[in-house]
């Protein structure tokens, strides 16, 4: 850090050091530095005692009676603080609760005041203070989603100008979609305020993982640079520099992913420096350097990891800039600190430009010479030796992250280019390769607006190089793990790799031959995209205000700011890549921009917003076609989007055409269609039912014997799995399953809790028909892999289906799936015609537990709210819907038919609220034409004080083409109603007594 | 030029059985015999209890992975803990526990439930009582105006420029103090705090 009297440590630093937050080095050049410094330490009194360790040494006493006298930082405090550093951040995630705890007194009274109380934001909790502003977690209240916010200091937009480059800079930063960066959505002002709304990220800043865990080993550092690589290489495919690429400015998730921030800032930095050197000064920019740099440094920090040729000219410093400093990034990851950490920003620029840094091999030992080269062609002074793009650099560190990644190029063997390559007319292109298509053949996907194209191997090893105007842009090898890349617009050329083979290329594919034998063809497959959802006139928009049926769609006029809620749809099981949503605009007389937006939901992980407002309309242009891509990353699967059509100023818009389109996994006609299968999709628990025999086992790192093998097997059946163990030990237990988790969750639960074994968690996972599960003892916690340990009873085992056929799946209880894109529904059928998607793995989901078997879509609305709480009739999690009018939701499972059953729908409910407010079941009616009906309803109202048992027999006789039912429930009235026991029971017709309706409630049967 | 930190965890699975046990009952016990009194356990038998879930501690931290997630440690302690008072009452059968105030049982499930308010209560107390048993345990190894220093700081919550005048210190040295004090913390604490 090497600090001095005259370049104070950073705000943020001063906090860490004196929460003990800093390693010994750091700490102790702090505690010499306060020594001398009286500013620091007046500082140091005013910043906020918000320390988790603090709070729990403090006396509880103390704590309350100083609550009182929090000193808050006001933007007065601030504006008398040392200059900042790097403090643009966010914290990790264990800060967040502890600041957002202080967010009422603290965040609040820094807080500009036009955002004080927002429209559209709730300030949560303040996330980082720096030079170029404040960032806070704020909540979208429509949206009830957190995003963060960053209020950008009032230097960098104090003129016309300087707010127009601002909102320049994001709408560029905006269009950046790339996993490896945070996502910018909009510029925003409120009142004189700007801020950048952006990506809420739970993570911490590489810094303060270095800070905290000191130098990385040499594979993980890899690995995050190699990331942050492809996101450069993402922004530089859009023609972005960062400028500013530095261990603060990349966030590390829990899911190990980097994501680089504050896209554009930089250069709004730069540019606010330059004009302020202008005006104080006179001199023209990239005069005095030090006038420049203490401006740009009060802004940017040190120049730590700043190229050369950026000091002497920032506009001149390309994507090879950046380059070099992810280099110094690297070499400090590895090294815990920057190459030229030592002297004032003038003495390191110096460094940069023509000194050596310290070689890697004598701060340790365990760099490979071949990385030390490759930092070192990162952090060559020359841009021109540098590598040339950033997918470069993320090859070349390919070898060190120990697991391959992006294209084949680690392939030690010489590879010849095809003669012969294809010339593919692609709008957009997007390649993907998909992991779980490559375990079984060599097979690659390429998406394209015409339709996906198909490459199947039949020799298992493919590899494709796209290139456009002969240079390669990237590689796709059937062999190696999953890549998703989006290309820009434009003609590229598809290659096969190899030095003899044969293409022929053809209207439908193509096909490439090795000495006469076919080893890979290919085909245009216009199916794997389509329509997933598209909406007419005939689907009533939510928010019916201000909103009409014109011009062969809707016309919304807005008198102000607003935002209009349209659609919100289910969306079924999706293959992994872009989904699109599309629709025609045109907009009158608006002020400022109009644009739809889409919402992404993804059960337990929170909204995603996708950006549509860079592609906003303004002015009168006549009908506008929109299309914006949201790319869904390998096992995300989301279940709900929304659409609203947010006008900026006022206005009229009129908007048609709309549809969702993308690939599902299977097409909900084709699964209404299969009588045999569960009209649900096919989901794990499907997938699990039967029975399975052991076939490899290793229990405490000694592999079983044939004996011991042959005792070890396990039969699902519904939500039941019967386990036999060793020992001819067995057990009846429940399961339950998280299907989208990584890797995925079985939890085995004993449900009367009666034998030894209590709950076991572990994992699983499905390769082909062949099952691997990990399991430890129940003390111990879930495996993260199926890697044998020496632990006493730690097992993994591989399963096979029995070789006795499956049991035919009757439903006797309940059956669990997803129940995808329901038939379209009459308005006036179902309570709540959209909710229609019955998800298995919310049953686990930290809002608590259904009864086993069902589960329920949680809806939320403005007043409407389902929820799984406690207080059921055992105390235990029931389901809750509450809400005014005449709402309800899908409670419950979807149950093929079987005409050899009769059903009833039973369980408990009690009601609270206004006199006269309803709980209501009902039965609906499907077959694969669409929704039939729904047969008598059953209530309870409020007059009833306690839980009420409830039992309603079908009416599939009345439906005899039905094929599915779907037991429903809602609230009529003001107040809430609890339903918890639910179950739908079939009983054999031929058993059944002659006053069966009458006995199990042709309407109700109270006790 | 970096220090290796030495984590309490670290240290129990490198020192002795006998050191690390000693060291474990000290840490652990109050704070165990408290919760296992909820679920109306005799002293006697509490002390196998505690006994038991200790031995378990000890045999499984060498193993014990970090999930990342926060309070990993706290939940797999509570975990234990549960199934130790599961097992306890299952052996006593339905008539034991029913003696016993006969709702035990459920109370066990709700405090398994990580988000009942009794799993609030365990969160705090055990990082209230952790984290001021490591001070107690890292305290000797400051000198005593140190220790001084951050107690009125940080414990009493008192004002900056109070404690240097108190003690005779210059501000800096109170703020180097709490700094130095909190980082020993955070080092000795790591993976049973976080």
């Amino acid at each position: 850090m090497n600090l001095n009297a005259l370049t104070c440590p950073s705000q943020q630093q001063l906090a860490a050091f004196v929460a003990g937050r800093l390693n010994v080095t750091n700490s102790t050049e702090i505690e010499q530095h306060l020594a001398d410094c009286q500013s620091c330490c007046q500082l140091l009194k005013m910043l906020p005692d918000e320390d988790t360790l603090v709070s729990l040494l403090r006396d509880p006493e103390v704590e309350t009676a100083n609550e009182g006298v929090q000193r808050p930082l006001s933007p007065q405090h601030a504006a008398t603080m040392p200059p900042t550093g790097e403090q643009l951040t966010l914290p990790p995630s264990d800060g967040v609760t502890a600041i957002a705890d202080a967010a009422d007194n603290e965040a609040a009274s820094s807080l500009p005041e036009p955002l004080r109380d927002h429209s559209r934001y709730r300030i949560m909790a303040i996330l980082g203070r720096g030079g170029m502003g404040d960032v806070y977690k704020a909540h979208h209240r429509m949206m009830n989603r957190p995003v963060a916010l960053k209020v950008i200091n009032a230097r960098l937009v104090n003129s016309h100008a300087a707010v127009q480059r601002f909102h320049r800079e994001v709408q560029a930063a905006a269009r950046l979609t790339h996993p490896n960066i945070v996502t910018a959505f909009d510029a925003e002002q409120a009142g004189d305020t700007h801020y950048l709304v952006m990506e809420f990220v739970d993570g911490v800043e590489l810094a303060d993982v270095i800070k905290d865990r000191g130098p990385l080993p040499v594979a993980e550092a890899c690995d995050y640079v190699r990331q942050a690589a492809l996101g450069l290489q993402h922004a530089h495919e859009q023609g972005m520099v960062h400028r500013d690429i530095k261990p603060q400015n990349l966030m590390l998730t829990s899911a190990g992913v980097v994501k680089i921030l504050d896209f554009g800032l930089a250069n709004l930095a730069g540019a606010a420096a330059e004009e302020g050197t202008k005006q104080e000064s006179g001199s023209p920019p990239g005069g005095p350097l030090d006038g420049r740099l203490t401006q740009l440094g009060s802004m940017m920090g040190t120049p730590d990891y700043m190229a050369p040729e950026q000091a002497d000219d920032a506009h001149s410093a390309d994507i090879r800039a950046d380059i070099y400093s992810l280099g110094c990034t690297l070499y400090c990851l590895l090294a815990g600190e920057a190459p030229f950490s030592a002297g004032s920003a003038a003495d390191k620029l110096q460094a940069h430009s023509q000194q050596a840094a310290r070689p890697l091999s004598e701060i340790r030992d365990d760099v490979p010479a071949e990385l030390e080269a490759v930092i070192a062609r990162m952090m060559n002074k020359s841009p021109d030796e540098r590598y040339r793009v950033p997918l470069d650099v993320a090859k070349a560190l390919e070898p060190f992250v120990g697991k391959p990644a992006v294209g084949g190029h680690a392939v030690s063997k010489p590879v010849l280019q095809s003669h012969r390559s294809i010339v593919v007319p692609l709008a957009i292109v997007v390649t993907l390769l998909l992991g779980f298509f490559i375990a079984l053949t060599g097979v690659i996907v390429v998406m394209t607006d015409q339709g996906r194209m198909v490459i199947q191997s039949e020799v298992g090893d493919v590899q494709v190089v796209v290139k456009q105007n002969g240079e390669e842009i990237t590689t796709i090898d059937s062999k190696t793990g999953t890549q998703v890349k989006w290309l820009s617009t434009g003609k590229y050329e598809v290659e096969l790799v190899g030095d003899d083979n044969d293409v022929k290329l053809d209207q439908t594919g193509f096909r490439m031959t090795r000495l006469g034998t076919v080893i890979v063809t290919a085909r245009w497959n216009g199916e794997g995209s389509g329509v997933i959802r598209s909406f007419t006139t005939d689907d009533p928009t939510i928010s019916q205000d201000n909103v009409e049926v014109a011009d062969g769609g809707w016309k919304i006029t807005a008198n102000g700011p607003q935002t209009e809620r349209l659609f919100e749809v289910p969306m079924p099981p999706m293959n992994a890549g872009p989904f699109f949503y599309r629709a025609k605009l045109k907009t009158e007389n608006v002020k400022g921009r109009a644009y739809l937006e889409m919402w992404v939901r993804f059960p337990g992980q929170g909204e995603f917003f996708s950006k549509g407002f860079h592609l906003a309309l303004s002015g009168t242009n006549g009908w506008a076609e929109y299309e914006i891509p949201f790319l869904l990353e390998k096992g995300q699967q989301p279940d709900l989007v929304k659409l609203n059509l947010a006008i900026e100023g006022g206005g009229t818009v009129w908007i048609k055409d709309a549809e969702l389109r993308g690939r599902p996994q299977m097409s909900a006609a084709a699964a209404l269609d299969d009588v045999d299968e569960p009209v649900a999709g096919r989901t794990d628990y499907d997938r699990l039912q039967g029975a399975w025999t052991c076939v490899d086992g290793v229990m405490g790192n000694k592999p079983l014997t044939k004996e011991q093998l042959a005792t070890v097997s396990m039969k699902f059946e519904h939500d039941q799995v019967e386990v036999a163990g060793l020992g001819s030990q067995t057990f009846k237990l429940s399961y339950a399953l998280r299907q989208f988790s990584e890797p995925k969750w079985i939890e085995f639960i004993n449900p009367d809790r009666t034998a030894d074994e209590l709950s076991i968690a572990g994992i699983y996972a499905f390769d082909g028909d062949t099952l691997h599960i990990a399991f430890d003892d129940a003390d111990r916690p879930r495996p993260r892999d199926f890697t044998p340990t020496d632990q006493h009873d730690h097992f993994v085992g591989t399963f096979r289906r029995a070789t006795a056929s499956q049991p035919k799946q009757t439903p006797s209880r309940s059956s669990t799936g997803i129940l995808t894109s329901p038939p379209s529904v009459p308005s006036g059928g179902l309570p709540v015609g959209t909710n229609l998607i019955v998800d298995p793995s919310l049953e686990i989901t930290p809002t608590g537990e259904l009864p086993n078997g069902w589960f329920a879509w949680l809806d939320d609305g403005p007043d409407f709210k389902c929820e799984v709480v406690e207080g059921g009739v055992t105390g235990k999690h029931c389901l809750q819907i509450s809400g005014t009018g005449t709402r309800g939701v899908v409670f419950a499972t979807s149950i093929p038919l079987d005409r050899t059953k009769r059903y009833a729908l039973k369980g408990r409910v009690k009601v609270e609220g206004e006199a006269g407010t309803w709980a209501v079941v009902k039965l609906n009616y499907f077959n694969s034409s669409g929704w039939l009906g729904v047969d008598d309803r059953v209530g309870v109202t409020t007059s009833d004080l306690d839980w009420k048992l409830f039992e309603k027999t079908d009416a599939i006789d009345k439906y005899p083409t039905a094929t599915l039912i779907v037991p429903t429930g809602h609230i009529e009235g003001n107040g809430t109603a609890r339903f918890d026991d639910l179950e739908v029971i079939a009983y054999d017709r031929d058993k059944l007594p002659a006053n069966f309706d009458a006995t199990h409630g042709k309407n109700n049967r109270m006790k | 030029m970096f220090e290796t930190s030495h984590s309490l965890i670290d240290q129990l699975c490198h020192e002795s059985d006998a050191a690390s046990w000693e060291r474990l009952v000290a840490l652990y016990s109050p704070l165990l015999r408290g919760w296992i009194d909820r679920y109306d356990v005799q002293a006697s038998d509490a002390d196998d209890l505690i006994q038991d879930v200790l031995m378990v501690l000890m045999r499984e931290l060498p193993s014990f992975r970090h999930s990342q997630q926060p309070g990993a440690f706290r939940s797999w302690l509570k975990r234990i803990v549960i199934n130790r008072l599961r097992n306890f009452w299952r052996a006593r059968g339905r008539d034991g526990a029913a003696a016993a105030g006969g709702d035990v049982m459920r109370r066990l499930d709700e405090f398994e439930d990580d988000r009942s308010r009794l799993s609030g209560i365990w969160q705090q107390e055990h990082d209230q009582h952790l984290t001021r048993r490591l001070l107690e345990m890292i305290e000797p190894r400051f000198t005593p105006s140190t220790r001084q220093a951050f107690r009125r700081l940080v414990l009493d919550g008192a004002d900056a420029d109070d404690v240097a005048a108190e003690l005779g210190m210059s501000l800096n040295a109170v703020f180097t103090a709490k700094s130095r004090v909190l980082r020993e913390l955070r080092a000795i604490g790591k993976g049973l705090l976080d």
